[in-house]
């Protein structure tokens, strides 16, 4: 099996400490590779990401690839951002890919931060407004780009999809039901599902819930850390069962 | 009567002070919710250190002055324990 760490809405200020939990480093013993789904930092400053790359240390270089969420845009520093996070030898993806090679197989990891919009039924449609029109594009150009990664993802034993915006619904339970439309959109499930993926982790919805699947059956994982309660999520995915502890 | 005086019988004064929250460079946070009773603010919701909760009662009381401001924030908790989850 390929061991996948997952956590998101770490949101690490210039205060924070023990983000993965008092042992981080035990991270390189039970995990292949750490997907971060955004919200990384605070507010998305340079010395905020400092923080963070000095936490990663702590993980005994376990592959790690991220996505930006919201808060790292907060204050437009977020190429500062990725800069340091690339310094500690972090990925961030944004409709590109990243595969690690594992013990059980080549793991495929495509990554938008994604946008909102809402879902099925309830959803924003590129009509009306420039704005109204942007916001919604904005949201189809950026499933566009994870639905053409997933895709190119060749030889692997698995694909994941990391995003920090929610592509179901499901994950949201708990949430306010009048700001789902700025916690994701169904164009991420489709995105999702047409790329071929087995997993998708999310962030972003703090009183969410956990599990839930895609329209089109693909597993879907809520791993804001408010949500998990717990210093990541830890999910085995695929191959021989027996290798999942190890 | 000053401004804030005025303001409690603001009735958006929720949606001022969660804006105000976000936007300070003291809190940027997100995830909170203000409840007003009376003259009393209620301010609950999670937060990613103590520190940040600490921040969330001085901006508060900045921008609501003379209110009764009441932190009822948590700090996000990460202590539970790590369980592997296989997936189909």
């Amino acid at each position: 099996m390929i061991r996948i760490a997952a956590v998101g809405d770490i949101h690490v200020g210039e205060e924070s400490a023990d983000v993965f939990g008092p042992r981080p480093e035990a991270l390189v013993e039970e995990a292949d590779v750490l997907l971060l789904a955004g919200d990384l930092t605070r507010r998305g400053q340079r010395s905020e990401a400092e923080v963070l790359a000095v936490e990663l240390r702590r993980t005994r270089g376990v592959p790690t690839i991220a996505v930006l969420g919201n808060h790292d845009y907060e204050t437009d520093a977020s190429a500062e951002v990725i800069a340091v996070l690339a310094d500690a030898g972090v990925t961030v993806l944004e409709g590109t890919t990243q595969t690690v090679d594992t013990p059980g197989g080549r793991l495929g990891i495509a990554g938008t931060k994604g946008f909102g919009g809402g879902f099925q039924g309830a959803s924003g449609a590129e009509f009306g407004e420039p704005e109204m029109k942007a916001f919604i594009a904005h949201t189809r150009t950026l499933a566009n780009g994870l639905t053409a990664a997933l895709t190119s993802l060749d030889r692997v034993a698995a694909r994941v999809a990391l995003l920090h915006y929610s592509p179901i619904e499901s994950t949201l339970q708990g949430e306010r039901l009048e700001i789902y439309p700025f916690l994701g959109s169904y164009l991420l499930a489709e995105a999702v599902d047409r790329g071929g993926a087995q997993l998708a982790l999310h962030g972003h919805a703090h009183r969410g819930t956990e599990k839930g699947l895609t329209p089109g059956g693909t597993l879907v994982r809520n791993v804001a850390q408010p949500v998990l309660r717990r210093p990541y999520g830890l999910y085995c995915l695929g191959g021989d069962e027996t290798s999942c502890g190890s | 009567m000053t401004e804030r005086d005025d303001a409690f019988d603001d009735p958006y004064v929720p949606g001022h002070l969660l804006e105000a929250l976000a936007s300070d460079e003291r809190v940027g946070e997100q995830d909170l919710r203000v409840d007003v009773v009376g003259h009393r603010v209620l301010i609950s919701g999670t937060v990613a250190s103590e520190e940040r909760r600490a921040a969330v009662e001085v901006v508060a009381r900045e921008f609501l002055p003379g209110w009764d401001v009441r932190n009822l924030v948590d700090v996000v908790q990460r202590s539970g324990p790590v369980e592997r989850e296989e997936l189909a």
